[in-house]
């Protein structure tokens, strides 16, 4: 897939399945991540870990609503790195988070090519959601959310 | 196991990272719109202008307030980002935004900024839904994610 070219732009309901497989994924990998943080960072992981399973449960039955089937989650996922230890749950937190963001921005210009102004509320909005996370497992940000991540 | 876009480190550099190459080539299969041909000139001028009071603003506080120098100073950089990839071709004038007023302390400073940030943001996805243009609605659900994520992190610095 690639949204560089517009006859690959994706449809809505393919874009919404990516964001699913995406969610799937989060909520799969603070699992991990909660299990190697203490105090303040295992209730933050926790909290982002209910989030992303109440957004994969919208998407859900937003896709079951257009009377597409949900793509099931895998049954597990491999992380990019060993997630052993606090730096690295925080890293992993940080990455899926900007790439989440950038999923999410695939489905704004899949909603806005549709002219679906509702999702394409929805999705900004969840693409800020993603880049505010990610501020707060390292402290920054970046100019264009997810961008270096993806490219990384 | 199974990767992912998200999680996975190797489905995304094929993936995500393929439609990803840069801001201002989101749709390199299509000549990039300038001046008059631009659908999007008038949101785009507005969005340079809002771009270049808010870097105007940082520049500002940052004169006035040196100890915020090594916090602000990537932000000011971020908002240098949005208003070059928003500015295809150089087209827009940039605007020279009146001085702001100076904050009575840095934390006042800071609480402007967050104030500021946070309506960049929520201008930015109202934005999205007037692009006409589907690359330029994306650029600017990334612009406003980076503008939430600075009231964020302002935010929380002053406690």
């Amino acid at each position: 897939m690639s949204i560089r070219n517009l006859d690959a732009l994706p449809s809505v309901t393919a874009a919404l399945q990516s964001v699913l497989a995406g969610e799937n994924a989060c909520v799969y990998a603070y699992g991990l991540i909660g299990a190697q943080l203490s105090d303040a960072g295992r209730t933050l992981a926790r909290q982002l870990l209910a989030e992303h399973t109440a957004s994969r449960d919208r998407v859900r039955q937003r896709l079951i609503g257009l009377s597409v089937q949900p793509e099931p989650a895998a049954a597990a996922y491999n992380p990019p790195f060993p997630i052993t230890g606090k730096a690295a749950a925080q890293r992993l937190a940080a990455l899926i988070e900007d790439r989440l963001a950038l999923v999410w921005a695939d489905l704004v210009a899949s909603a806005r090519l549709a002219q679906n102004d509702e999702l394409t509320k929805v999705a900004a909005a969840a693409v800020a959601t993603c880049a505010v996370r990610s501020s707060r497992w390292n402290g920054k940000t970046q100019a264009f959310p997810g961008l270096l991540s993806a490219k990384g | 196991m199974t990767t992912s876009a998200v999680v996975g480190g190797v489905v995304i550099v094929g993936g995500v990272a393929a439609c990803s190459s840069g801001p201002a080539a989101v749709d390199p299969n299509a000549p990039d719109p300038t001046g008059s041909d631009d659908p999007d000139l008038e949101l785009r001028t507005s969005v340079v202008t809002a771009e270049a009071t808010l870097i105007a603003t940082y520049d500002a506080f940052i004169a006035e307030f040196p100890d915020l120098a090594d916090q602000l100073t990537p932000f000011r950089a971020h908002h240098a980002a949005h208003l070059a990839a928003v500015n295809i071709g150089q087209a827009i004038a940039v605007p020279t935004p009146a001085a702001p007023d100076i904050p009575s302390s840095s934390n006042a400073a800071l609480r402007q900024l967050a104030k500021a940030e946070g309506a960049a943001a929520t201008a930015r996805a109202g934005d999205c839904l007037s692009a006409s243009r589907w690359q330029f609605s994306r650029e600017l659900s990334l612009i406003g994610a980076c503008e939430s994520a600075h009231q964020s992190l302002i935010t929380r610095e002053l406690g």
